[in-house]
């Protein structure tokens, strides 16, 4: 990794505005929740840190903020060491999970703190949070607590306060967490919107992928103190890197089996039942180990007297579930393997019934054989 | 309860439709019957509080008003003395029934608790009054007036008569003018006391000062403290907590003398401070004011440490983080952000010490020194010693005023109902 670092400072020309450079952290000294992390972030992108539960993003995002100091490695904004400077002089904004509005001042006063702070001129103080409260459209409550607001509310008048000081970078932890669906599709479309109108460069924790996947310019999906894929929401979607991008961002079918011969673009995978595969490949694989084949289920179809798409395989449909504008049938394969498709309603006078005897295919193209999980960061500190 | 009650929501025909009246009166007997047993759990505390409360401290604050001895004991004296106008000596039917009273009085074995009320007024009056009396009886009397001024020139005096016609008044306004150092002179006026009999407002303000000395003691010494606790680890705040609760299963009595042997002239602390060469003399640190306000200060600390606590405990550190990403360097965003946030806790610790140090009594009767005595201290004197309950009571009604006030005036500024007390 040393030599990556040496080729970086060679071309400083093509440097990222922030760089998060072969980043360790270890709270405790003996596992890393951060490990390895490499993460370049250009001027105005949105970038979401999207993974599970205690995956590291949060963590990453305080080193970022300088609440937290990297056991390794370095962090870069504009060319400088972030990581040697305090929180309060990294120029970065960050909206809270809570929102964290101070409950003992007024909505303007909190808008205001930022600028209070930096001895700004009691004038422009006044300007600039009226300015910023209009941007969120709540210059009527600016008398008011944080008590006193809904949540959405709350959540613009913070968006509002980490915005009126003009920071280098936002953040955002899950800022969008603790409101309600209708809600939260509505704040997405404004985050967005601030987002494009200033230019700003953010970076976005969510768990949700369907908001990962809608807002960001690019996704990096955490697991397990790793990014495991970082790239945009389609090239995320379409060709996962591994088992746990492909499992966790949308919906997908996976069967386990074992790789019995490669050629060029395509691997074909022996399942447990014996059935044959062949899928796409995009990471180096081996004959003879363990692959995982993913599927997405709206490329299923149910197979017709003998059309064959590329991959034809027969199960027993175990069961139909209405989902308003599809119907959801699963089919039995052997063993364990189990395929979910998406059939529109146009299928429906032509299903099967449950318990009778059906062939799937699909075409080769639109599956793909990745590894297995990415090794895991479970790697001790003394290793 | 005049809250409109909705509509029905079921068709009007249904046969169980009540109309509007029907289930308002059935919301309100459920009601009645909810506060009805309320009430019925609260009864026994309720009861308690009136037996050995209200009803005692509602009894002293009367006695402070009234004025029952001599009336009583002389019921006829007292009252053809009301009648007295004050220009010159009472009438001669004053003096017979005086006479006669006394001697009543005295067979009565009523006498003595006049006497005591009357020292009350004048130490000269008690003497006069049994010397008189014990002499009337051994003669046999004609003109009363001319017997009572030779058993005593004094009772030719127009002032012992003013005040035994003061002693008849009930209720009276002598035990509350006399705890603020007042009382009502010759001329009907109210004057203050010469400055040797006058104790009681200095006591006054010495208890507030004493009480807000300790106050701010408490809090500067309890708040990094209550810091700690809320934001050290869990292990180790448990630890620091047992600290703090410990003192309260200590008797205020044994952490008192404990403070009285440590603080002695040739104690603990004054034998380290010596022994280390820090000072060649015992410094005097027990029997004056500083005694008293380290002993009150360890006793009320606890109080502050937990009320300041229990507000810190809720205040999230993502504050702070909040304020210092905005740019507030950490002491900025501490006195910013956090401090006022804690107002609640540091109100309710300041609440509570001071109330509870202005009717201290133990500490600093011992740790104190003559100037240090505190109002309670001085009730104590005249409940115990002086069995004077109505200067008592006057004392205590108006302790009882100014920390009734003084809440008013701390929730106007402060808020009771937004503190918290743990
Ligand atoms: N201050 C801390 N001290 C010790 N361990 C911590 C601390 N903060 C986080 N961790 C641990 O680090 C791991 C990663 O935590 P992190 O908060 O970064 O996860 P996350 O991806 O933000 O999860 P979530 O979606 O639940 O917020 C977790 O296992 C967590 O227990
Ligand atoms: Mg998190």
């Amino acid at each position: 990794m040393t030599s990556s670092i040496h080729q970086k400072k060679e071309q400083p020309s093509s440097e990222p505005f922030i760089s998060l450079t072969d980043i360790s952290k270890s709270y405790d000294g003996k596992d890393y929740v951060v490990y390895d992390l490499n993460l370049a972030i250009n001027k105005g992108e949105f970038v979401s840190l999207l993974g599970p539960s205690g995956s590291g993003k949060t963590t990453t995002l305080m080193m970022l903020a300088g609440f937290e100091t990297p056991s390794q490695g370095e962090v870069r904004m504009g060319g400088k060491r972030l990581d040697k400077l305090p929180p309060y002089d990294r120029d970065i904004g960050m909206v809270f999970q809570n929102y964290a509005l101070f409950p003992h001042m007024t909505i303007a006063q909190n808008v205001g703190f930022a600028l209070t702070v930096r001895n700004v001129d009691r004038r422009e103080i006044k300007a600039r949070v009226k300015q910023a409260l209009e941007m969120v459209e709540l210059s009527h409550v600016a008398n008011r607590r944080p008590a006193q607001l809904s949540g959405g509310q709350q959540q613009r008048v913070a968006l509002a306060r980490a915005l009126v000081f003009e920071p280098a970078l936002v953040l955002m932890d899950e800022p969008l967490g603790a409101l309600d669906k209708r809600l939260r599709e509505h704040m997405q479309y404004e985050i967005m919107r601030l987002h494009r109108e200033l230019g700003l460069t953010t970076v976005y924790v969510t768990h949700d992928q369907s908001e990962a996947l809608t807002m960001s310019d690019r996704v990096a999906v955490f697991f397990d103190g790793r990014i495991q894929q970082i790239a945009p929401a389609r090239e995320l979607y379409e060709s996962p890197h591994n088992a746990f991008v492909a499992n966790f961002v949308g919906e997908n079918n996976g069967l386990d089996g074992r790789v019995s011969a490669i050629d060029q673009n395509t691997a074909s995978l022996a399942l447990a039942g014996g059935a044959v595969i062949r899928g796409g490949i995009s990471q180096s694989l081996s004959v003879n180990t363990h692959g995982m084949l993913f599927l997405r289920p709206e490329q299923l179809r149910i197979a017709k007297g003998d059309e064959n798409l590329g991959n034809r395989v027969s199960g027993v449909l175990e069961d139909i579930v209405y989902c308003g504008d599809h119907h959801r049938v699963r089919v039995h394969l052997g063993e364990n393997d189990r395929l979910v498709c998406k059939l529109t309603n146009s299928w429906e006078h032509s299903l099967p019934a449950i318990g009778s005897k059906v062939d799937l295919t699909w075409r080769i193209e639109d599956c793909k054989v990745l590894p297995p999980l990415l090794a895991s960061a479970q790697s001790s500190v003394s290793s | 309860m005049n809250a409109t009650v909705p509509a029905p929501a079921v068709s009007p025909t249904a046969p169980d439709t009540l109309n509007d009246a029907e289930r308002l009166q059935a919301y309100r007997r459920v009601k009645r019957r909810e506060s009805r047993k309320a009430l019925l759990l609260a009864a026994p505390l309720l009861l308690f509080l009136l037996v050995t409360f209200i009803a005692p401290i509602g009894t002293l604050l009367l006695r402070s008003v009234q004025n029952p001895e001599v009336p009583q004991a002389m019921p006829d004296a007292t009252a053809l003395l009301q009648q007295w106008d004050e220009s010159g000596l009472p009438d001669a039917d004053v003096y017979a029934a005086m006479a006669r009273e006394l001697v009543e009085a005295s067979k009565a074995g009523e006498l003595g608790r006049v006497a005591r009320r009357m020292n009350f007024y004048n130490p000269a009056m008690r003497s006069l009054l049994l010397k008189s009396a014990r002499k009337l009886k051994r003669m046999s009397v004609e003109d009363a007036q001319l017997a009572l001024l030779e058993v005593d020139g004094r009772w030719g005096d127009k002032e012992i008569w003013r005040v035994l016609k003061r002693a008849g008044q009930s209720p009276t306004p002598d035990y509350l003018l006399n705890a603020i150092d007042r009382h009502v002179d010759q001329d009907g006026d109210v004057a203050s006391l010469p400055p040797e009999e006058s104790v009681y407002m200095a006591a006054f303000s010495r208890t507030i000062w004493i009480s807000l000395s300790v106050t701010l003691l408490c809090l500067a010494l309890a708040y990094p403290v209550a810091w700690l606790l809320a934001n050290l680890p869990e292990r180790h705040s448990r630890r620091m907590m047992l600290l703090v609760i410990v003192p309260f299963w200590t008797s205020l009595l044994v952490r008192t003398t404990a403070w009285y042997v440590l603080l002695q002239p040739n104690g603990v602390i004054n034998s380290l401070l010596t022994g280390m060469g820090m000072v060649s003399q015992p410094v005097p640190l027990i029997f004056n004011r500083t005694g008293v306000l380290i002993g009150m200060t360890h006793i009320m600390l606890p109080f502050m440490i937990l009320a300041i606590y229990s507000v810190m405990k809720g205040i999230s550190p993502v504050y702070l983080r909040a304020a210092q990403s905005l740019g507030a360097k950490p002491l900025g965003a501490f006195f910013r952000v956090y401090v006022p946030q804690t107002l609640a806790g540091v109100g309710a610790g300041c609440f509570l010490v001071f109330v509870l140090s202005l009717g201290y009594y133990i500490t600093p009767a011992l740790l104190g020194g003559a100037g240090d005595e505190m109002i309670s201290q001085l009730i104590s004197i005249q409940t115990n010693q002086q069995l004077n309950w109505g200067l008592a009571g006057a004392l205590s009604a108006y302790l009882v005023i100014f920390t009734a006030i003084f809440y008013f005036i701390f929730n106007r500024l402060v808020g009771i109902d937004r503190l918290r007390f743990g």
